[in-house]
């Protein structure tokens, strides 16, 4: 048998101190490379505990976003003991992109080409940015649905198997498939943004009940406008009513309205 | 306890004057190893209402929302005192809560009582999930080791050194805390008092004193930080000091207590002590 491992995560100065250096241009060439050393001083053992080493993720790179959702399940049950506040912790993320996943990161939220072809400081900022946004945390939501790896985290625990997180309310959906709302979360990036960029995806309830009609309406989930308007729509009638203290069926009735009227 | 005004389709209690009496919400909390627990207590003053609630028509609800932890889930009961439980490891940073009271089913023809003169005698169909009452929205920073009364400036505040070799010092608030960027040569003469009780005051009135104020005004005249920690934790400490309406020169300096007595102490302190005495 394995001998349990100790997450490694990056100690906080350590993280700063890349941020400030991507910020500043002066680490910027080091993104088009797959080798990142991490230095032992660097690093902090966590207290998350695992079984096993990292698995591989995908990286095709033909069609990266084709592998999300495989990504997602195996990310996942890697680090299914990982409790949320652990699973907001800057400090990990930023270590699995930079580190244990940085092929994947390189290949899914990379940049193309070389450090060369960043031909002026408008065209380096932009990258700077970008890598801001996909390879480090602050620690809000925002970031965590943006981030190469907690994203992937996330996606699947926000969808996996809610009638066994919440029995009472999603007791009748259950499944055998387990990530059946993760795949139909994953399934188009369209859906992942829409839906999840909306405050109203930080509530399970609403967030799930979104799915169920998107997995079974699946004309109406093809439409990237169709879903930001279901979204915006019930994102404005919350402003007048706690849809999230509605029973299922109510809920339902109410997405499928909503849905019918934007048709 | 804050409340925004909104148009709402039929009257609700304390959104304006729509309705005469009142909803208020005290909130004590408590920050556990295990759980949160909240436990508001919701006081209510118009029959009409009332008497839904008695008739279990209508609920008091607490909504509770991490933007860390994608947590938002909504509470519920009838009785004026309620007892809610979170798992601890639910959240994180910054949460808000926010109370209401809403319709548990439809209600046709509903006819609020003490109604503004505008909606006298009028009636509405309310359905199930409609606003009621609001009770206003407060906020917690839920670390369990951070205690908002007695706050640690470094819990959202840092110093660091920064890339220009001297002029003045800048501040970042893109960061998880609000980042003072001292120069070079700034950062090198910090360093070497930064260790020494006495200079600790002195420190809070030239650094930290004037980010704060700046900081503080940015939370109540902008919305571009909201997400970040550093403004989650410094609104906790501004509620939790009452210190909203003060204005940000007071703030500042109630939450530093006084830095520049303090300033003048450690000035005072260090001018008569050898080199000798000055580390603890």
């Amino acid at each position: 048998m394995t001998k349990p491992l100790a997450q490694k995560i990056y100690r906080r100065d350590v993280v700063e101190h890349m941020r400030n250096e991507l910020r500043s241009g002066a680490s910027l060439e080091s993104y088009f490379k797959e080798s990142f050393p991490a230095k032992e001083k660097e690093l902090l053992p966590s207290t998350i505990v695992l079984q096993t080493k990292a698995p591989v993720l995908k990286a095709p790179k033909s069609d990266p976003v084709s592998a999300d959702i495989d990504n997602a399940i195996t990310l996942y049950e890697h680090y299914r003991n990982l409790d949320e506040t652990q699973a907001s912790d800057p400090r990990l993320w930023v270590y699995l992109s930079h580190v244990e996943f940085r092929k994947y990161s390189l290949v899914r939220w990379g940049l193309d080409g070389t450090y060369k072809d960043l031909k002026d400081a408008a065209e380096k900022t932009k990258a700077i940015n970008y890598l801001l946004e996909h390879w480090f945390i602050s620690g809000n939501d925002r970031d965590l649905r943006r981030h190469a790896i907690a994203r992937l985290w996330w996606a699947a625990h926000l969808t996996y198997a809610p009638w066994e997180s919440d029995p009472e309310f999603f007791g009748d959906l259950k499944n055998k498939d387990p990530y059946y709302y993760t795949r139909v979360l994953l399934s188009t990036q369209d859906i992942y943004q829409q839906v999840l960029e909306r405050a109203m995806g930080r509530s399970n309830r609403v967030l799930i009940s979104v799915l169920d009609f998107l997995g079974k309406n699946k004309k109406f989930a093809q439409s990237r406008e169709s879903i930001r308007t279901l979204m915006k729509e019930l994102n404005l009638a919350y402003g007048t009513k706690k849809i999230i203290t509605l029973d299922r069926a109510s809920l339902s009735a109410l997405i499928e309205k909503v849905a019918a009227d934007i048709n | 306890m804050k409340v925004n005004s909104k148009s709402y389709p039929h009257p609700v209690l304390g959104n304006g004057d729509d309705l005469g009496g009142f909803f208020k919400v005290e909130f004590p909390y408590e920050l556990g190893r295990e759980e949160v627990i909240l436990n508001p207590t919701f006081g209510l003053k118009n029959s009409g209402i009332e008497e839904l609630i008695k008739k279990g028509r209508a609920s008091f609800i607490a909504e509770v929302e991490c933007r860390s932890t994608f947590f938002r889930k909504s509470f519920s009961t009838r009785n004026a005192n309620e007892r809610f439980s979170i798992p601890a490891k639910s959240l994180r940073e910054r949460v808000t809560v926010g109370f209401y009271i809403c319709a548990d089913q439809d209600i046709k023809g509903y006819r609020p009582t003490e109604p503004h003169a505008d909606y006298e005698g009028a009636t509405f169909d309310v359905d199930a999930g409609d606003v009621l009452a609001v009770g206003g929205y407060s906020s917690f920073v839920a670390e369990k080791s951070f205690d908002p009364l007695r706050p640690p400036v470094s819990s959202f505040m840092s110093i660091t050194e920064g890339f220009h070799h001297e002029g003045p010092m800048q501040i970042d608030y893109d960061q998880e805390k609000i980042t003072v960027v001292l120069s070079k040569a700034d950062w090198k003469n910090y360093l070497e008092v930064r260790g020494q009780k006495a200079a600790q005051g002195i420190l809070h009135g030239s650094i930290v004193f004037p980010t704060l104020v700046d900081a503080i005004y940015k939370i109540r005249n902008s919305t571009d930080y909201e997400g970040a920690n550093w403004y989650g934790r410094l609104a906790a400490i501004l509620e939790a000091k009452s210190l909203e309406d003060k204005d940000e020169f007071e703030a500042a300096q109630r939450i530093l207590d006084n830095p520049a007595t303090r300033s003048l102490k450690g000035i005072d302190t260090l001018t008569s002590m050898s080199d000798d005495e000055i580390y603890d």
